[in-house]
């Protein structure tokens, strides 16, 4: 009896301690995608559950005109939803992005919050992204709330709406802080392709 | 897809390369293509958003290039093929776009860089050398972030005592990544001067034309475009007569970051007085009244040639809701001729289009025009949404119409009667509009649509 107490006892703490390893293996690779450097060089992690409501990150390039020209709405975003706990990171998805380039991208446009560099696509992965300008909102946990354009402004290639009318990003956030579904979780972003390396392998 | 790409393949020169390598490559099928039609602007420094110059410039975005050139969105050319070509058309063929898009679905090879051509060499700075005179606009123009393009005219007294020979002219923007177009529009009336003091300064915002009639244009810029030399045999200098203001039309489109521009005008002179100065023919209709929910909005203007005319150039002008301009030519013998098909009217694209053999259209041909709106929601375009009513109005949120054919007159003596009958069509335009504005009034007041 008292053998098989022990016994019972080593496998359910053996596998509890599986279990804990496993779940730290896996937070691991999380934090490990959440982990990139800024443009300064100085590694940062994204903000987690009691440091913020939720996350958005906007995947850019240097030279794609249309995550370019988006450059304005992006600040207006972080500053409207800074107020609401929201913090937004842009993120360079590009393999090749020299640090300078970057930085000196991210003080030509004026961004405000903190500036990215995701050379190995470690987040564009974690989280899906195929194009810039592609946003995505994030739970403080991690979650994947929401996936896609920013607003509905570019209708093709070349052709650009002079009123917006979907703002899908916004939309998307306005739910997620009152705790309600995001009702269009993904939507398709008009944009430039993110480019995966010469064997376009995607994951 | 295989018979388009065999297509491509047959009329394309390489096809027995091609048939022995497989798919194309870099090196030997895309890097000519590229560098004919897209590093004249896609280089750093210029209007193109990123360079397409090198192998990784192009390979990054293979299928991008691929799904562009498709969709006929790059190289940007506006004009549907008629029978009239233009010496500035931007155009890929066919198999171009094919080979573009073989090499993107096979994974974009690079190739062998023996096969590679050098690339392309484009002149800096003035193409003409120093020019004799060089005008500055006074300040450094600041376009916004974002918003609509911009249109700004800028008033460059010339003062001269008299009248001087232009065999060249050349615009140097400052900063050429957000420059669409330039032209220097020749003002002998004054017109552009007041407008610039009325507005402040040196220059004036009109989103359309520079509101008055110009009495000539010298050469303009346009992304990539090289200055020429009036050629010693031809008689195409440009006589700038003594009083002349120029005014240089500016047409901006904002990228995202705050940009300024300082453009110069180069100008060349010559002793040689032209045999036979540059007319112009100005249509419009201003009776531009556009009910919210209209699909297809039309307004026609035209134009009988006093004289024998010789065009060398067109140019059309719309706004924001503008679908479509078509120009054509009823000959006296009752042939017509197209002039001008823009199917898919883009205010960010818009130049002048030079033919590239000079036609001559005789005496009592008419010139017509016609230009379509869509005031719908389904127009992305449309800057009001919903739909509002569009009248006509020189901001970005109104509309105009517009049409401008430059040559010359067959026989150097016509031209007087020419510009006569160029003014008194002017005239014509702006009392349809008016009476056309005044019976609307009238029907309003009566309660009636
Ligand atoms: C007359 C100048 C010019 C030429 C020639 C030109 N481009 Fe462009 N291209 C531009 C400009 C300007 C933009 C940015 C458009 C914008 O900001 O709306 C652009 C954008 C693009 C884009 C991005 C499209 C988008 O909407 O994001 C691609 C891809 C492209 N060009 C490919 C090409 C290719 C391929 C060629 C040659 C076959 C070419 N271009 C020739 C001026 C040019």
């Amino acid at each position: 009896m008292r053998r098989f107490l022990r016994l019972l006892i080593t496998v359910v703490v053996g596998s509890g301690l599986v279990w804990q390893i496993h779940a730290q293996d896996d937070q691991a690779k999380t934090r490990d995608a959440e982990v990139l450097t800024d443009v300064s060089g100085k590694p940062y992690r994204l903000p987690g559950p009691g440091e913020c409501q939720a996350v958005v990150v906007i995947f850019l390039s240097h030279d794609c005109p249309i995550a370019n020209a988006y450059a304005p709405e992006i600040k207006r975003l972080c500053q409207v939803y800074k107020q609401r706990g929201v913090v937004f990171c842009v993120v360079y998805a590009e393999r090749d992005l020299s640090r300078e380039t970057a930085k000196k991208h991210a003080q030509e446009y004026g961004y405000c919050c903190p500036v990215l560099l995701d050379p190995e696509l470690k987040l564009v992965r974690r989280v899906g992204a195929t194009k810039v300008p592609e946003a995505a909102v994030l739970s403080p946990r991690g979650d994947l709330l929401y996936r896609g354009r920013i607003d509905d402004r570019y209708v093709d290639y070349g052709q650009r709406r002079s009123v917006v009318r979907s703002q899908d990003l916004r939309d998307a956030l306005d739910a997620a802080l009152s705790g309600k579904p995001v009702a269009r979780p993904r939507t398709e972003v008009i944009g430039c392709d993110i480019d995966f390396g010469p064997t376009g392998q995607h994951r | 897809m295989w018979t388009l790409l065999m297509l491509g393949a047959m009329a394309a020169p390489g096809l027995e390369a091609r048939q022995q390598g497989g798919a194309p490559t870099f090196c030997r099928d895309v890097a000519p293509i590229l560098f004919n039609n897209c590093t004249s602007c896609h280089r750093p420094g210029e209007v193109g958003p990123f360079p397409l110059v090198t192998y990784e410039d192009a390979r990054k975005r293979a299928r991008q290039l691929a799904r562009i050139c498709e969709k006929r969105i790059m190289p940007p050319w506006k004009p549907a093929a008629g029978p009239e070509t233009f010496k500035n058309a931007r155009m890929l063929t066919n198999e171009q776009i094919a080979v573009l898009k073989a090499w993107a679905e096979a994974g974009a090879p690079k190739g062998d860089e023996a096969d590679l051509p050098p690339p392309p060499k484009f002149p800096e700075g003035w193409h003409l050398g120093e020019p004799d005179l060089i005008l500055t606009v006074p300040k450094p123009f600041v376009i916004p972030a974002e918003g609509p393009d911009i249109y700004v005219h800028f008033v460059l007294p010339l003062n001269f005592k008299e009248d001087k020979y232009v065999r060249a002219c050349q615009v140097l923007p400052s900063n050429r990544r957000v420059a669409h177009h330039g032209v220097p529009i020749l003002d002998g009336s004054g017109t552009a001067r007041r407008l610039a003091a009325k507005h402040g300064g040196d220059h004036y915002p009109n989103f359309g034309g520079p509101g008055f009639i110009p009495r000539g244009f010298l050469p303009g810029y346009a992304p990539g475009q090289l200055t020429k030399d009036a050629d010693e045999s031809d008689d195409r200098g440009i006589t700038l007569p003594k009083g002349t203001d120029i005014v240089l039309q500016m047409h901006y489109h904002p990228t995202g970051k705050e940009e300024t521009d300082q453009p110069r005008i180069g100008l060349y002179f010559t002793d040689r007085k032209p045999k036979r100065n540059p007319c112009i023919i100005a249509l419009a209709n201003n009776d531009i009244y556009i009910p919210p929910g209209e699909k297809a909005f039309r307004r026609s203007d035209a134009f009988r040639l006093p004289v024998d005319f010789e065009v060398r150039d067109i140019w059309a002008h719309m706004h924001m809701i503008g679908r479509e301009v078509r120009v054509w030519a009823e000959l006296p013998d009752g042939k017509r001729k197209e002039l001008l098909h823009i199917p898919d009217w883009d205010f960010n694209w818009q130049e002048s289009y030079f033919y590239t053999e000079p036609f001559v259209l005789p005496k009592g041909t008419w010139i017509r025009a016609e230009f379509v709106w869509d005031n719908t929601a389904d127009n992305p375009r449309n800057p009001n949404h919903p739909p509002k009513f569009i009248e006509w109005g020189e901001g970005s949120t109104d509309e105009m119409s517009g049409l401008i054919i430059g040559g010359v007159t067959v026989r150097p003596q016509d031209e007087l009667v020419m510009w006569a009958s160029v003014i008194g069509h002017y005239f014509e335009i702006e009392n349809k509009a008016n009476e056309a504005r005044k019976r609307r009034e009238q029907n309003r007041a009566s309660g009636r649509r």
